[in-house]
């Protein structure tokens, strides 16, 4: 099994956007979905999942609504608002930004001449 | 726009805040909930046992109540809308139990209610300040005798009282000088702002509408209101330096009460004249109503003593009078004394015959006052404290009980996430709920006991008319609940907070069982101490019933008359008087025997005097006997049933111009003769550079004369006739009746003189009187000791059979496997009585360091009487085993077959 990860800080509320884009979620099912999606690397602790997912409900970008589960079970479902929407459109620009930006850096720091970058604290060294 | 249609309106839920909290909490609940049962069930269809998937789903739920906690935050669920839902999860797991909530709650009431009744008496008598502006201020000013082996406390004489104020109060400098003369009032020996003497004053209303009344009051000197005590009329004036002078016109003033009683509330009683013991006075003023005369809190008439100090009778050295001052700001109560005895000395260079060896000294008034009340009190506090603590024992350890049966309630909500500290919180939130509970009955409860123990409170007992419930009372409770929620919650909390997983109940079991052992130990300890200390109270008391008071005093009635100089003003007139009452009292039905005296044994001081005896070396002056003396007439001993030792009573032969006699008690002979027969010798009182010799023609026996605990003293008794005065005692002794009697001499008297106004009381209800607090204090405690025993016996009861009903399985086995029903019986008590074993030798140590506080209340016993300690260690072990005995026989009872089969 691959290592697992956290789901970085930030983006869990993006990914919860996400998902609950194409249709209303219990909190299990989105911590079990997102750990699916990412074929397992990602794993979302509920220490950080029913914080997150209140907060959103609070910032309306989410609304709960009660409903029957699979096994015929009380659930809190999560609904995407409005506004959730515009800010998944936003947020989702805002992410491939940072994920481009964070490949650029990778790529050119792998291409770079290795003095480049090591030469920086010696000149500071000198004066 | 006044209305905001964008604005949503509240709904109809948004009313009760609690209920939205309420529905909030459980949407929590239910979320969490929801989650971990469908994390177990995928983990279960990958193939995990049940038990594995609900462990290791709750594995994973990971972060235990921090998450929780978080939420809460995000949904606006704060620390008071969280303690709101605790309260309210708490009073429904009360409402849940309703037997343990009533009992606790009325356990606590009474503890609680208890205790602040107590305290509100203590308060009031105690701690209280005086209710004087400043009272701090206020001393008792004394003469010193310890020098001369008297009392540290004794009464001033007047001129000797001029002379330390003229040197000590700020008040005696002439006005004017006052500004200019004292620089520092302390360095300048002004360590008084002023003093005032007062003595009591009885005198009799007549001409007034509703007939003779007999008014109590006092007589002041001018500065005691104004300037000691501080007091602001309601109506005209206090006394100003002119009234109190020699051959002013008598001036008084009337309290607020008598003004409404005799007066009507007369508009125009200002400048109205009364007729008081046959003299004229005129209103000078009302005083409030509340104002209480230091020492004399019926007082309800006041005037100035006018004394001439050129012509003042009884001397430097006489007590006559009493004297209460009001120090300096400026000035500690150590500068005073220290001022004082300087003064003192100064006076004593002065006038060596009246003064050798006296000094002077001053005490704070209020404690002065309460004296007689505090050891008794601050007992009765301690007692009832302890009561208390056993009560919080008592709900400790049903509580603790609780708590294991709640067990799994609190691993659920472990699982949950609530940690450990919130689950300590949910609990000691329950615990303070019960005392807050109890805390508000016992408020019902303490206003009706502070009123029962006001009302029961032995007469005389000082300042008792400002016992009240009031703020500081309630802030009492208050704190006293608060305390007990803490006590008895804190270590059933404690105890949970280690129980949240539920693989360890069985360890956390005997933890449990252990602190409920311990508790109840100290509950038997601390009863056994409260036993102890009513134990002793009550021989104590009961001692002092029987005690030899040397007379007898059932069937004994005194009635006072005073010949006023108004009415006879010669002697002469007024033994004459006095003879025609006793006569007319002597002719009732059921007089057995008749005679008369200055004053009744136990009914108030008589002077002291001293002697020298004839053929002995004069003693130096501060150097002489002292022996408090009575008048009597012939009939005397045997009317009051008062041994005569040896030689002869009084007899009618014993005129004023026959030769000078006088009896004297055991004490004294045995002081100044020692089996030597004194009768026959002669001794001289007072003067003795101009001897008056008396013949002593009689020995009799010590009488109780103060007090029921005292050392009898140096007496003499002198005929009346020889030595006479206005005042006297009649003592009646009848083999009937008493209260018949009484009503009869009321009746007879008030015919024969309308405008006497005698006192008539049957000197047992002087020895009564005398007894009263020791009665007050003994009965309290032994109703706090019967209390502590009884919680005592049921928290043991409690507690054994609660591990009998944990152990049912083990009997079970035992009995199963042929142990006989009287073993497992045995075995259970056995437990018990090790527990009450460890209460009883700490309730014996405790007891003993407990009973020396109690030495000075304690009458002919030891404090650490043997047989009390030992009968009483043994009645606390055989109510244990009484205690424990139903448990031991339901367990002998067990039948092994349900119990095995129910497992």
């Amino acid at each position: 099994m691959a290592p697992k990860e956290d789901v970085l800080r930030g983006t869990l509320d993006l990914l919860i956007l996400q998902l609950l884009e194409h249709r209303d979620l219990h909190g299990w099912a989105i911590s079990e979905q997102i750990s699916e999606l990412s074929e397992e690397i990602l794993q979302v602790g509920q220490g950080a999942l029913y914080p997150a997912l209140h907060r959103l409900e609070k910032r309306r970008l989410v609304t709960a609504v009660w409903g029957r589960s699979e096994n015929n079970r009380r659930a809190k479902y999560y609904r995407i608002t409005r506004s959730g929407e515009k800010e998944l459109v936003s947020e989702t620009e805002r992410w491939e930004r940072l994920a481009r930006a964070v490949k650029l850096v990778l790529r050119g720091a792998a291409n770079a001449p290795a003095g480049a970058l090591s030469n920086a604290p010696a000149t500071a060294g000198v004066s | 726009m006044a209305n905001d249609p964008q604005k949503p309106k509240r709904s109809l839920a948004d009313i009760s805040p609690l209920r939205r909290l309420r529905t909030k909490e459980r949407e929590i609940d239910d979320e969490m909930l929801f989650h971990l049962e469908m994390e177990e069930r995928k983990l279960r269809e990958q193939g995990l046992s049940e038990a594995d998937a609900r462990r290791q789903a709750r594995l994973r739920f990971g972060g235990q109540g921090k998450w929780r906690d978080e939420v809460r935050d995000v949904d606006g669920i704060g620390p008071f809308e969280r303690l709101m839902a605790d309260l309210r999860f708490g009073l429904r797991v009360l409402k849940r139990s309703p037997v343990f909530t009533v009992v606790s709650i009325l356990t606590l009431a009474l503890g609680i209610g208890a205790s602040t009744a107590i305290f509100s008496v203590v308060d009031g008598i105690l701690l209280r300040a005086l209710p004087y502006a400043e009272a701090g201020e206020l001393v008792t000013v004394w003469a010193d005798y310890t020098k001369r082996n008297g009392p540290e406390r004794e009464w001033w004489g007047y001129p000797n009282f001029h002379d330390v104020r003229k040197e000590t109060a700020l008040s005696a400098l002439e006005p004017g000088a006052v500004a200019d003369a004292v620089t520092d009032p302390v360095t300048d020996g002004r360590v008084f702002e002023d003093m005032a003497l007062w003595t009591g004053w009885g005198p009799t209303l007549t001409g007034n509408s509703g007939g003779a009344e007999q008014l109590q009051g006092a007589r002041v000197s001018q500065g005691m209101l104004s300037n000691v005590l501080r007091v602001a009329p309601i109506k005209g004036s206090l006394f100003r330096p002119e009234d109190d002078v020699p051959g002013a016109s008598q001036v008084a003033l009337i309290s607020e009460r008598l003004w409404q009683r005799s007066f009507g509330g007369d508009p125009n009683i200002l400048g109205r004249s009364l007729t008081l013991s046959g003299e004229t006075f005129t209103v000078l003023g009302v005083l409030p109503g509340e104002f209480r005369q230091p020492f004399i809190p019926q007082a309800e008439i006041w005037t100035v003593p006018r004394i001439d100090i050129t012509d003042y009778p009884g001397g430097r050295g006489s007590a006559m009078m009493r004297v209460v001052g009001r120090l300096a700001p400026e000035a500690s109560l150590d500068q005073a004394r220290a001022r004082l005895q300087q003064v003192a000395a100064a006076l004593e260079q002065a006038y060596p015959e009246d003064l050798t060896n006296v000094g002077a000294t001053a005490f704070p008034l209020k404690d002065d006052i309460v004296a007689g009340s505090r050891s008794g009190l601050l007992l009765l506090l301690a007692a009832v404290v302890a009561t208390l603590l056993i009560v919080c024992i008592n709900l400790a350890n049903l509580l603790l009980a609780r708590g294991n049966a709640r067990l799994r309630e609190f691993s659920l909500r472990a699982a949950l996430g609530a940690s450990s500290g919130r689950l300590a919180r949910q609990l000691l939130t329950e615990s303070l709920l019960l005392a807050g509970l109890g805390g508000a009955l016992g408020v019902a409860l303490a206003i009706a006991g502070t009123r029962l123990l006001v009302s029961l409170a032995p007469a005389g007992t000082p300042r008792i008319e400002e016992v009240g419930v009031d703020n500081r009372v309630l802030l009492f409770c208050t704190a006293v609940s608060l305390l007990c929620g803490l006590l008895f919650g804190l270590l059933p909390a404690l105890q949970a907070a280690r129980s949240r997983i539920a693989s360890r109940i069985g360890r956390n079991r005997e933890g449990g069982e252990r602190a409920s052992e311990f508790l109840v130990a100290g509950q038997v300890a601390a009863a056994l101490v409260l036993l102890i200390g009513a134990g002793l109270l009550l021989q104590s008391f009961t001692k002092l019933a029987r005690t030899d008071l040397g007379y007898r005093a059932e069937g004994l009635i005194s009635v006072s008359v005073t010949a006023p100089s108004a009415r006879f003003p010669e002697m002469e007139q007024a033994s004459e008087y006095l003879d025609n009452v006793e006569a007319e009292l002597s002719s009732i039905a059921g007089v057995e025997k008749i005679a008369r005296g200055d004053t009744l044994p136990l009914s108030g001081a008589n002077g002291d005097l001293t002697y020298n005896i004839e053929g002995r070396d004069v003693p130096d002056p501060g150097e002489e006997d002292i022996a408090w003396f009575r008048r009597a007439t012939p009939g005397y001993f045997a009317t009051l049933g008062i041994e005569l030792v040896s030689g002869r009573a009084i007899a009618t032969t014993d005129s004023a111009d026959a030769v000078p006699v006088v009896l004297i008690n055991e004490t004294l002979a045995q002081r100044q003769f020692g089996n030597q027969d004194p009768v026959g010798q002669r001794l001289n009182i007072n003067d003795p550079s101009e001897p008056k010799w008396r013949e002593i023609i009689g020995v009799v026996g010590d009488i109780k004369n103060f007090d029921l605990r005292e050392q009898a003293r140096p007496a003499m008794y002198l005929p009346f006739a020889q030595v006479q005065t206005r005042r006297a005692f009649l003592a009646l002794r009848t083999g009937g009746d008493e209260d018949q009697l009484l009503r009869s001499v009321q009746q007879r008297l008030r015919a024969f003189d309308p405008d006497a106004v005698p006192v008539i009381q049957a000197a047992n209800s002087l020895v009564e009187g005398a007894r009263s607090l020791d009665r007050f204090v003994a009965w309290l405690l032994s109703l706090f000791a019967g209390v502590a025993l009884t919680l005592a016996a049921v928290g043991l009861y409690g507690v054994i059979s609660y591990r009998v009903s944990q152990r049912t399985v083990e009997i079970g086995l035992r009995l199963a496997l042929g142990a006989p029903a009287s073993t497992i019986g045995r075995w259970v008590i056995s437990r018990s009585l090790r527990i009450s074993l460890v209460g009883v030798v700490l309730g014996l140590g405790l007891g003993a360091l407990a009973a020396r506080s109690l030495r000075s209340q304690l009458f002919e016993i030891e404090p650490t009487d043997p047989l009390t300690f030992a009968g009483l260690a043994v009645v606390m072990i055989i109510v244990a085993c009484l205690a424990s005995g139903v448990p031991a026989w339901r367990a002998a009872r067990l039948d092994p077959a349900t119990v095995l089969k129910a497992e």
